[in-house]
């Protein structure tokens, strides 16, 4: 047990910097990591690049062309150099598909993903810890076992499925939404790009039409994909509530008189929460992976929809970019969030 | 120092819990009296039922428990019959508890200062910051030094008694007639317990609260209380005085569990109680649930319960044997 | 609360014989049944659909196309006229073999690595930590994803593939368990008692990892269940014609758009039930351990 009269009452951060410095090392050193996966997995993995290119059919003398253009015959090494020049000029290779720089290819799709993540993603938290903090207020009736049984379905729910359900359901024979196609209808005037953000741009713009037309195409995409995350936020929450509704400080509070609605969001929401927040870097990984078949579904043109593009058509470069993108998000938020907790979680933060 | 008015008076409480294979009688028949001003020790082993019996008469029972029978006077009025809003106004400033488990008893994510001070503001309905000024006061009556300092810590940076007085505070601001203390000394070494145990004295001198001190330590209750009641696997089996009882234990429990404790004053063989409490608790009803670990028990102890007799004043006792 | 946990614990020692435990077990997690009950329905009808409803799943009959349910295609046709619940049967003999697979090679591998990492500690060590945690930082489906399109699309690659991705949980689970068992005193008996190191490793130490192993295991059968199809669906691993569940919703798309809703809804049922049940059932486990070591 620590000596807590020793504690240094002056400098209550003493041991943040340290930590934010050591963490930050790790990061990058998980960052370089990834830059090598990446580097291996396309070039030593079985199987030439080049032949999966351009398929079995190829000719030798193509075959050779291509594996110059792509640099596989200078030794390994050479090549590793090679990418690590292009990366720290931040060039990411080129696609073959759309003969872009792949830098320039994520970054144009970026916001359009970014819109869909970012609302589902709002959506479902604000949806899944009141349904979450919802059973566990009303433990062990039905209308637990009902949100209990809607978690459990929403983690085995196959995201494509449900989308095409979705669709079904409400632009087939409801009609209330938009054609899934992408994000804008052809006939609806562009709206002049500002942020990238469909919603916040015909805001800005004025363009009324616009704006309705894109919510209207962001419903089902945002619901899909709101539903699966908020399936294990809701199981999270509860437990985690319940947890602390058992514990002992509740329990005190308890017997001094605290309302249980107090008790409830207070208490109970607050220490629960704080756990909860150390799973954003794995709901991270599940949003993306979902969102990729999600763009795919409902052809809006993020990266999701380009990663998939790439994946069918091999096209490595785009592929390589997106995986060490998607990488370096996941990292970095991993990094915030375990900062972000010891600044939250008083017992973590002496060192 | 005690005047006669009965504070709490406990009659023939039935608690049950519902699982899967059945009710469990946890609490079979159980009755104590507390009067004004007196320290009275509920004295049993684990499993004896003796917190689950401060967690009724405080209606903080888990949701799968069930009070079937029996009555709870506080104040004259009966606290099995009221609303669960009725009873939240009692807790507290009425009756209040502390409980075992000592650091987990406060929010980690709290700092204790706030924490005191809700208490004022819920009892008392005081504003924020004059609530933390009460806070301060009570941590610094608990004899907690540099009160305004310590009431910004976190309790992970407590010690185990610091803890305990925490709580004391808290429950202090309710100003509770009643204060129920299950096992406050629990876990804490000896010089600590024996401050923690002054502390609770002088609960009794500052605001007058009578104190039901829950306990599995004969030693804490020869030198706290005044009365004792003695509790076996959820039925009472002998109240008294604490000079009687320690001088002429009545009932085969009481004497064993006297015998398992050294004594100066006189060489006592130790003697040793065979089986556990749990295997009792089970699913019996009827009889005296002490029976197979009684060394004296007769046919009838296993399935006719015997009933209550007052010996001396004040002094009774269950046992078919002290007819 | 202590009071009522002594209460939750004499519960575990009440009922006597086998059967009675396992009807106690089952009355507590209702989760339990309601899993195995799944599980065991899906797996009883794909096995008789091959008796009750024996058309061939590969070979279409251009003169009963796109057909809805009826008596005599129970899930009704597809495209090609062929039934939809024998595909889904065939399909059954497809993932969930793969779904096993997986799992079976990701616990060797992760239980072998994390085993010997957690025991022989230094170098060895800190390599593997690096390594799952490089690994861990991509997301587990599009790791999988990269891999197969990368090594080409088949059912070896699949199996491999998804195998990779969930390979460094159970590292992480066996060298916890390694750590955490390795200095106590029984270990340091089995040594003087003559045991060879790698006897103590996988012989005395790894089978305490048994019951969070089967924990995990179970939900990533849901999770396998889920990935292969997922990457089926988008082209990825397993291609049309196999009738890989995955496959068959994608082949339902389309239709699902112009109203023959029944092609794509079957196939996709199927998985979301496959889930279900495998969640159900980790789940219920979860709790039961979490009890157990209680000491209820």
């Amino acid at each position: 047990m620590k000596q807590a009269c020793y504690w240094n009452w002056s400098d209550p951060m003493s041991g943040l910097a340290s930590y934010v410095v050591r963490r930050v090392g790790i990061g990058i050193l998980a960052l370089a990591g990834a830059v090598c996966v990446v580097f291996i997995m396309t070039r030593i993995l079985p199987g030439n690049p080049a032949a999966v290119r351009l398929g079995a059919t190829a000719r030798e003398e193509t075959l050779r062309r291509v594996e110059h253009e792509m640099g596989l015959d200078k030794p390994l090494i050479l090549q590793f150099a090679d990418y690590l020049g292009k990366l720290s000029r931040g060039d990411l290779g080129h696609s073959w598909i759309t003969r872009q720089p792949v830098l320039d290819d994520l970054a144009r799709r970026l916001p359009a993903t970014a819109e869909l993540v970012l609302l589902a993603g709002i959506l479902a938290t604000i949806v899944g810890v009141s349904v979450g903090l919802l059973a566990a207020a009303f433990h062990n009736s039905w209308l637990d076992v009902l949100i209990r049984t809607w978690a459990t379905v929403g983690a085995s729910m196959p995201v494509f499925w449900f989308a095409i359900l979705v669709i079904y359901v409400f632009y087939y024979r409801l009609g209330w939404v938009a054609s899934p196609m992408g994000r804008l209808d052809v006939s609806v005037t562009a709206v002049s790009r500002v942020t990238g953000f469909l919603v916040a741009d015909s805001l800005l713009t004025r363009n009324w039409d616009a704006l309705g037309n894109s919510l209207a195409h962001l419903v089902l995409p945002v619901l899909t994909l709101a539903f699966m995350i908020s399936a294990p936020i809701v199981k999270m929450v509860r437990g985690k509530v319940l947890d602390v509704l058992k514990s002992d400080f509740v329990r005190t509070v308890r017997s001094v008189g605290v309302t249980q609605q107090e008790i409830l969001f207070r208490d109970a929401l607050r220490n629960a929460l704080v756990p909860v927040v150390t799973i954003v870097g794995i709901m991270f990984g599940y949003t993306m992976a979902s969102n990729v078949v999600v763009e795919m579904i409902f052809a809006w043109p993020g990266i999701g929809y380009y990663a998939w593009q790439a994946l069918l058509n091999k096209d490595l470069e785009a592929i390589q970019g997106f995986v060490l993108a998607i990488a370096a998000m996941y990292i970095t938020l991993n990094l915030v969030i375990d900062i972000l907790y010891t600044i939250i979680d008083p017992r973590v933060r002496l060192t | 120092m005690r005047n006669s008015a009965t504070l709490l008076e406990v009659v023939d409480v039935d608690v049950s819990f519902k699982t899967v294979l059945g009710p469990l009688r946890v609490l079979d028949k159980v009755s104590l009296k507390v009067e004004q001003g007196e320290i009275v020790g509920l004295v049993g082993e684990s499993g004896s039922g003796k917190s689950l019996t401060g967690l009724t008469i405080m209606r903080l029972l888990p949701p799968q428990a069930v009070t079937d029978a029996g009555i709870i006077r506080f104040r004259g009025v009966d606290l099995l019959g009221l609303s669960e809003r009725e009873m939240r106004r009692i807790r507290g400033s009425g009756v209040a508890m502390i409980f075992q488990g000592i650091r987990t008893g406060l929010n980690p994510l709290m700092r204790i200062g706030d924490q005191v001070a809700r208490v004022y503001r819920v009892q008392q309905g005081l504003s924020s910051k004059d609530a933390y000024e009460k806070g301060i006061e009570s941590l610094q009556q608990v004899a907690i030094p540099r009160a305004e300092a310590w009431a910004r810590a976190y309790p992970h940076q407590l010690s185990g008694g610091m803890c305990q007085r925490v709580l004391i505070a808290m429950v202090l601001a309710c100003k509770p007639d009643l204060l129920i203390a299950d096992e406050p000394t629990t876990g804490l070494d000896v010089t600590i317990q024996a401050q923690i145990l002054e502390l609770i004295k002088e609960i009794r001198l500052k605001i007058g609260a009578s104190i039901v001190l829950i306990t599995h330590d004969l030693g804490i209750v020869a030198e706290t209380c005044e009365r004792v009641v003695v509790i076996y696997a959820g039925q009472v089996m002998e109240t008294g005085t604490v000079s009687s009882l320690f001088a002429e234990p009545l009932h085969p429990y009481t004497q064993s569990l006297l015998g398992s404790v050294l004594r100066v004053d006189r060489a006592v063989a130790l003697t040793d109680s065979p089986g556990t409490t749990t295997e009792e608790v089970s699913f019996r009803t009827g009889g005296c649930r002490f029976a197979a670990r009684c060394p004296v028990a007769l046919p009838q102890c296993w399935h006719e319960r015997p009933l209550w007799r007052e010996l001396e004043p004040g002094h009774g006792v269950a046992c078919h044997r002290q007819v | 609360m202590e009071a009522v946990g002594e209460v939750e614990g004499l519960l575990s020692r009440a009922p006597e014989s086998r059967l009675s435990r396992s009807v106690l077990l089952l009355r507590r997690h209702p989760q339990l049944g309601a899993g195995l009950a799944i599980l065991v329905a899906l797996v009883t009808t794909l096995a008789l659909a091959q008796v009750l409803v024996p058309y061939d799943p590969l070979r279409g009959d251009s003169s009963t196309v796109l057909e809805p349910p009826s008596q005599a295609h129970p899930l009704g046709t597809d495209s090609f006229g062929r039934d939809i619940l024998s595909r889904i049967a065939q399909g059954a003999w497809l993932d969930l073999p793969i779904a096993f697979t997986t799992v079976a090679i990701a616990i060797t591998l992760g239980l072998l690595i994390g085993a010997l990492a957690g025991y022989t500690g230094g170098l060895v060590d800190m390599v593997v930590m690096r390594a799952t945690d490089i690994l861990m930082a991509f997301p587990s489906f599009i790791l999988a994803m990269v891999m197969v399109a990368v090594l080409g699309n088949s059912v070896p690659t699949v199996v491999i593939a998804i195998a990779v991705s969930f390979v460094p949980d159970f590292i992480r689970l066996a060298r916890g368990e390694v750590l955490s068992e390795r200095e106590l005193e029984y270990v340091d008996a089995a040594r003087c008692a003559g045991n060879s190191e790698w006897r103590i490793m996988y012989i005395q130490l790894l089978p305490n990892c048994l019951t969070p192993v089967l924990v995990h295991g179970t939900l990533c059968l849901a999770w396998a269940i889920l990935d292969v199809a997922g990457l089926a669906f988008l082209g990825i691993g397993i291609t049309p014609p196999t009738p890989e569940w995955g496959v068959l919703v994608s082949e339902g798309v389309r239709h699902t758009i112009s109203g023959d809703w029944w092609v794509s809804l079957f196939p996709g049922a199927t998985i979301l039930l496959a889930a279900l049940g495998f969640n159900l059932v980790g789940d219920s486990l979860r709790d039961i351990t979490a009890r157990e070591e209680r000491g209820q």
